[in-house]
């Protein structure tokens, strides 16, 4: 308790009005703190000084950096940016940064939370040359195998939409890239929940953990993108391949002498000494590259037939839009069974 | 790396943990979403793993997180999870160097989580092994700090708990091997102070205790690395005293356990604090356990050494002999320290040590001391004399001189005593003879240490001192031939450590048993019997044994006591001491020698000798640490042979040359050996602070000190314009006031307290006993509002009181009265309070006057109640009396300072001794009050009074007359009727109350103890009264009526006596 005159006036003094003085500075407050500071010479570090307008070509870069960002719309904006920058281009000139450049900053948003980053990442990719999307499925697949697993629904969709792209654009890599083959169908399985003879039942919790999306019919959606994947992997194709072989054998390419010279010639598909594995890690069954029909058949028909035949069947029996869906990927199990395991 | 903020949906979404609890309660219904999560982790683990530097930031569920969640579920799933601790393995030893800190801590304590749930077994290496194959090439490698910290204490949990329950010598023995690997193997790196940590931290927690640990050390030692050096060397010369002092570390914070089950009936009861006092309870009887457990036998890492000599010799060439070395001195003399323990330890012999330690042994070198301290260690009975006399005489030609300072030749003086304990041979009879002269010296230290070689002399070696030296014992034993000095090598025949007394103690009791038996107590006794009761005592019987076998041990104050250390621990020369006392005092040396053989020989000792001899060994043990006991030097060789000699004993004394210490380091001296005391302050200061402490509040005085000096500046104001006259009496009255021993000074409670604390109780009971005299006269001690005798009331009450009450019956009629006046005056007090304040005219008293002005429809209490009571016995006074007594009150009245606060102030001052009034009989009395009734105007109090007086069969006492007005002029019938309310009839009273009841009835429980006469003193009975009295019985002759009376007090006790004999009889 303030008892003596002396603490009533400190006290008081608390609540008295600064006196202002002309001419004279205003008192500092009790709490003040001398922030100025002597030196012989200031130097600013990142100094940015233009007299003209940023390049398209440093915005282009500016606004890949930006994909990094914190802020939701911020890192949708600059995507929004960089797939009209790609798009507007002149048509046959190149890319203002190479996909390989692009690629890093781009793969993380594949498992971005915001659905909006996501829809319009699916935009930009879209929009980059098929050629070059070839070289760098290997890259990609671990996002959208990633993506595909994912705990949110909503990802997981967009995953499965990003992998039907793929599959469209560069459907052949996709299928043979390392663990290309087997880990995808392992996610597909997953994502389908086909995995063992119960979870396939139509009776059982097909609600997985996890929060349903809000885009409807998922499964749907998933089904399509299974049914393209197969048919990519083990579909019969218009025998493209065996075409070009009995070209390459009778063609007059190469003059005479010179027979299936060809195939002694390095391979025009992208990596074509990736199997060899100089430089990654040593794969097993499951990330193994399965490059040809065959291999791709015979692996299926072991591991995924059942499963898949199974769960087929339960969708069709389901009805609807899923019996629907379903029919799609019977018809290419059909077709592959029928053509059996290749020449 | 900033964490992305994670906005509310998206952690639901991604809620692993949640999903991680689901899995734990039901793993069969969630083994889709793991495997989802499972191909999640694959997928992240691939990304990773293609660039594990570029650690990218993977949306919201990062690779930790799946790391964990995985692991935390693992024992669900593990056929799906067969790889996965390879897999962590995997990334954290090729990339613990890249790999961010939070996800390499996440790696390691995933790994250690899986271990704890077995599932890091694989087919060559089981659980813990393999992390620990994992985790410690990872701790020697890894430049991050935080990463060794945390693998360092990983491993040395992982370490301690596989050796819990029993020792895993499988994983220990891979461990240590490993250990001893690293430090052989490269011996110019400091990756060895991995080692050597965890064998430190290792050997202090008694997990290895065995040579293999010591042997890592030993290679640490050896090695080329300066730290690992030091670290290995330090490890020998602390580490068991580390680890003693671990040891006692546990046992040190032992709980409560009776204060914690007295807490938790006091406090409040809740299950937190059961849970405490469970835990607690369980910790003390696990303790408990432990302490009945036999020791662990633990060597001493010099003890498990393979080969000390090789060890000792490797030391010494290695790091102190050559010049290539690159020790610094501290560490030098670190090592040193460690090759001259081994020597002194083991009697090894390096030649070279003591001719290296010549070059040293100069005042001049730096922390000499411990070089002094390093040979006297390094000496043992087996250095032969020439190595070490040209030392020794080195040591006195540099330190010991009168050149030097005191502390040299105190360190110099020391350091060949200590040498000479060791190896009495090393000194020559002209170098003694001339260092014991310093005993004369006027430094103390130098005298104290010149003395302690003397001493030591006489023991070992008295023949070379000067004869005057020698002192008694000593030429006594040389006379006999005792006392020879030992030959080089020579070595003293073993024994069993307390045989000698045990001996003993069984020659005493055989004595006791003859004397028990009648026989002469020194005569032979049956041998065979002896045998006999020796084979039944075979076993320890428990109820035989259980009172000496427990902690206590019997310690004889004036026994003596001697200790012989048994042959190995090799403390020859302090030892021989002991015995060659013993031996003297028995005067027959060679006896007592034969005797000590032969018990050991002749006879087996059953397991009952052998607990015994224990229990006479700690007891002979105890005897020598007791201050006055004569075996000093047994004191002295107590140190054990392990103990290592520092530099603090060479320097011992040095710090008694008094003249060098500063007066701090004096204080610090005298306060050394003292217990921590508070700093010196005065008995008040301490006393208010301990009030402090305890949270009291303060005093009015020191309330009085602290007020602001503003409140109090009026008063003082006012005080220096005081009158000559009001200054006057303000002192006058102060001066009152410390006579009567100040204001609070015999307060009710003071006054009870003092008379139920004190002894005096009887006597204080005698003074009020004597009569009005004697409470008058402690009148003026007492404030004036308290009533006398409600302060005696509490006393009165107490049983010890009323015993002594008991066989005095005429004093009941004084106790009893004033039982009653308490009630009477607190309702006085609060009834008519406000009355009281005034004081009544002095002329109120004469009550006669105005009779009528009283009698108010019977209510007791009118509008000038005080004096209704008085009315009806006033006194007819004449008027010149009447005048006279008021004069004499006015006079009074004036003459006291103050004023007065009551009537009882002016009763005292002008009290005129009250007359006796005779005793009456009930019926009598009765038959008074009646007739007081005749003459009494009615009066509702007056009512009430005979009434009661009727029932309780009282009559008035002197307290009323304390009370009441003078009886002259003031006294009344009702008043005679005993009541105090009535005696006080100057002051108000209501009517009746319910304590008044209460009052009345123990004072008739009292009263019925009294006998039925009573004896009555009246003091302030009225004339009136008394002539009635006196009417009714004529048998009274000397009953003066009219008079005053004569005070009873004042009456010689016989007539008392007769008045109450009288009594009786009637």
């Amino acid at each position: 308790m303030g008892s003596s005159s002396k603490r009533k006036k400190e006290k008081q003094k608390d609540f008295q009005k600064p006196k202002l003085k002309v001419g004279k500075a205003r008192a500092k407050p009790e709490n003040f703190t001398d922030t100025s500071f002597k030196s012989k010479s200031i130097v600013l570090n990142q100094q940015s000084l233009h007299l003209n307008a940023p390049s398209a070509n440093s915005v282009f870069t500016h606004n890949l950096s930006l994909l990094s960002s914190k802020s939701d719309s911020q890192r949708r904006d600059s995507l929004a940016y960089l797939t009209s920058s790609i798009a507007s281009r002149p048509v046959n000139s190149s890319l203002p940064q190479p996909v390989s450049v692009m690629l890093p900053s781009l793969l993380p948003l594949i498992l971005d939370g915001n659905t909006n980053v996501r829809t319009q990442l699916l935009k930009l990719l879209r929009t980059l040359p098929r050629h070059d999307i070839e070289d760098h499925v290997a890259q990609l697949l671990p996002y959208i195998r990633a993506g595909m697993t994912h705990l949110a629904a909503d990802i997981r969709v967009s995953a499965v939409e990003i992998l039907s792209w793929m599959v469209e654009a560069a459907g052949e890599q996709v299928v043979s890239c390392a663990g290309g083959w087997i880990k995808t169908l392992n996610c597909f399985l997953s994502v389908l929940g086909w995995h063992t003879e119960e979870s396939s039942k139509w009776s059982s919790n097909r609600a997985s953990f996890g929060k349903s999306g809000s885009q409807g019919r998922p499964m749907v959606k998933v089904l399509g993108a299974l049914a393209e994947f197969l048919d990519a992997g083990i579909g019969q194709h218009d025998a493209g391949d065996d075409e070009t072989l009995e070209d390459d054998g009778s063609s007059s390419k190469w003059p005479f002498p010179l027979s299936c010279t060809g195939q002694h010639m390095i391979s025009d598909s992208s990596a074509p000494y990736a199997y060899l594995n100089l430089f990654g890690q040593p794969r097993d069954a499951e990330g193994e590259m399965y490059e040809t029909r065959e291999d791709r058949f015979r692996v299926f028909s072991n591991r995924f037939m059942p499963a898949i035949e199974r769960g087929v069947k339960s969708a069709r029996e389901e009805g609807g839009e899923m019996g629907r869906a379903s029919s799609g990927v019977s018809k290419v199990l059909k077709e592959a069974i029928l053509y059996g395991p290749g020449a | 790396m900033v964490k992305r903020k994670l906005g509310a949906l998206e952690k639901v979404e991604a809620d692993l943990p949640n999903l991680q609890h689901k899995i734990r309660r039901d793993p069969k219904s969630y083994i889709e979403d793991f495997r989802a999560q499972l191909y999640q982790y694959e997928s992240h683990r691939e990304i990773f793993m293609a660039a594990p530097s570029a650690a990218t930031d993977t949306g919201i569920i990062s690779l930790r997180e799946l790391i964990d969640f995985i692991s935390h579920v693992a024992d669900a799933y593990p056929e799906i999870l067969k790889d996965f601790p390879q897999q962590l393995i995997d990334m954290l030893m090729q990339h613990h160097l890249v790999l961010e800190p939070e996800l390499r801590e996440k790696l390691v304590g995933s790994l250690v989580m899986l271990k704890k749930k077995d599932l890091l077994d694989s087919a060559t290496h089981y659980s813990g092994c393999r992390l620990l194959q994992t985790l410690f090439p990872i701790l020697i490698t890894t430049p991050s700090k935080t990463l060794r910290a945390l693998l360092f204490q990983k491993i040395l949990s992982e370490l301690r708990t596989a050796n819990t329950k029993t020792k895993n010598h499988k994983l220990n023995r891979t461990m240590q091997t490993v250990l001893f690997n690293l430090v052989s193997s490269d011996r110019t790196s400091s990756k060895a102070l991995w080692a050597i940590k965890l064998v430190r931290e290792l050997w202090k927690r008694q997990i290895w205790t065995d040579a293999k640990t010591v042997e890592i050390m030993k290679e640490a030692s050896l090695s080329e690395n300066e730290k690992v050096i030091i670290g290995g060397v330090r490890f020998f010369l602390g580490g068991d005293k580390e680890r003693e002092e671990a040891e006692d570390e546990s046992s040190d914070d032992d709980v409560d356990v009776g204060r914690i089950r007295h807490q938790l009936g006091i406090n409040k009861k809740t299950k937190k604090k059961a849970r405490v006092a469970e835990k607690a309870i369980s910790i003390h009887k696990k303790k408990e356990k432990k302490k009945n457990q036999p020791h662990p036998l633990n060597f001493s890492a010099l003890h498990l050494l393979h080969d000390p000599q090789g060890f000792a010799d490797a030391l010494f060439t290695r790091h102190l002999q050559t010049s290539k070395a690159k020790l610094n001195l501290e560490n030098k003399l670190i090592v040193l320290q460690l090759v001259s323990r081994l020597v002194g330890l083991h009697r090894l012999h390096i030649m070279s040590l003591y001719s290296y330690f010549q070059k040293f042994l100069t005042p001049r070198q730096p922390s000499v001391t411990s070089f002094l301290a390093s040979l006297a260690q390094a000496t043992h009975d087996l250095v032969p004399p020439d190595v070490l006399e040209p030392l020794v005489q080195k040591i006195a030609n540099e330190f010991v001189s009168e050149a030097s300072a005191g502390e040299v030749a105190t360190a110099g003086l020391n350091a060949i005593r200590e040498i000479c304990v060791r190896q009495p041979l090393a000194m020559n009879e002209t170098l003694l003879q001339d260092l014991v002269m310093y005993k004369k010296s006027k430094d103390k230290g130098v005298m104290m240490a010149s003395k302690g070689l003397l001493s030591l002399y006489r023991d070992v070696g008295a023949s070379m001192l000067k004869k005057r030296d020698r002192g008694k014992e000593a030429s006594m034993g040389l006379r006999s031939g005792d006392k020879l000095a030992k030959r080089f090598g020579e070595q003293e025949s073993g024994g069993i450590e307390g045989l000698e007394l045990l001996e003993k103690w069984k020659e005493e009791e055989r004595r006791k048993k003859r004397r028990e038996m009648g026989l002469p107590s020194d005569g032979e006794d049956d041998e065979e019997e002896d045998e006999e009761n020796n084979w039944a005592a075979w076993n320890v019987e428990d109820d035989e044994d259980s009172d000496d076998s427990g902690d206590w041990v019997n310690v004889q104050s004036d026994v003596e006591i001697d200790l012989s250390d048994s042959e190995d621990e090799g403390k020859a020369p302090p030892n021989k001491k002991n015995k060659q006392d013993e031996e003297t005092k028995k005067d027959a040396a060679a006896d007592a020698l034969s005797e000590f053989s032969k018990l050991a020989t002749t006879k087996i000792l059953t397991p009952a000798d052998l607990a015994k001899l224990a229990e006479l060994r700690a007891e002979a043990a105890v005897g020598a640490a007791l201050p006055g006991s004569k075996s000093r030097h047994a004191q002295a060789a107590a140190r054990h042979n392990d103990d290592p000699l520092t530099a603090e004993e060479i320097e011992g004394l040095a710090r008694l040359s008094a003249a060098k210490q500063t007066r701090e380091e004096r204080i610090a001296h005298a306060r050394e050996g003292k217990t921590e005391r508070s700093e010196h302050k005065s008995k008040e200061a301490k006393r208010k602070e301990r009030k402090e402490e305890q949270g009291k509040s303060s005093t009015n005085k020191e309330k009085a000190r602290r007020k602001n000096f503003l409140m109090t500046i009026g008063k003082a104001r006012s005080k220096n314009k005081r009158s000559l006259v009001e200054t006057r009496a303000v002192l006058k009255a102060h001066h009152d006031r410390q006579k009567r021993g100040g204001k609070r000074a015999l307060t009710q409670r003071g006054i009870i307290d003092l008379v139920i604390s004190s002894r005096l109780r009887v006597n204080a009971f005698q003074i009020f006993k004597e009569g009005p005299i004697l409470s008058t006269s402690y009148r003026p001690l007492c404030p004036s509002n308290y009533p006398l005798p409600s302060l005696l009331l509490p006393c009165f009450l107490s049983p010890t009181f009323q015993s002594t009450l008991a066989p005095l019956p005429l004093s009941t009629s004084y106790v009893m009265p004033s039982l009653v006046a308490q009630p009477t005056m607190s309702t006085s007090n609060d009834a008519l309070s406000k009355r009281r304040r005034y004081q009544p005219a002095i002329s109120s008293f004469f009550q006669s006057q105005q009779p009528e002005s009283h009698i108010v429809d019977g209510t007791p209490v009118s509008h000038n109640h005080y004096a209704a009571a008085t009315f009806s016995a006033t006194p007819v006074v004449s008027e010149g009396v009447q005048s006279s007594l008021l004069s004499v009150g006015m006079r009074v009245r004036k003459s006291v300072a103050d004023g007065y606060k009551t009537q009882r102030s002016l009763k005292q001052e002008k009290s005129i001794p009250p007359p006796l009034v005779a005793k009456t009989p009930t019926a009598e009395r009765l038959a008074g009050m009646y007739s007081n009734d005749e003459l009494t105007p009615f009066s509702g109090i007056s009512k009430y009074d005979q009434s009661f007086g009727s029932r309780s069969g009282h009559i008035v006492n002197d307290e009323g007359d304390d009370y009441s007005l003078p009886p002259s002029s003031q006294e009344s019938v009702a008043s005679t009727n005993s009541f105090n309310y009535d005696m006080n009839n100057s002051q108000k009273r209501t009517f009746v109350s319910d304590e008044f009841a209460a009052w009345e009835d123990r004072s008739n429980i009292a009263s019925r103890d009294a006998p039925t006469g009573r004896h009555i003193l009246a003091p302030g009975m009225g004339q009136q009264r008394r002539r009635m009295l006196a009417l009714r019985r004529p048998s009274q002759p000397n009953m003066d009526i009219d008079d005053f009376e004569e005070a009873t007090f004042l009456r010689p006790l016989e007539e008392v006596d007769a008045d109450y004999a009288r009594m009786d009889w009637a």
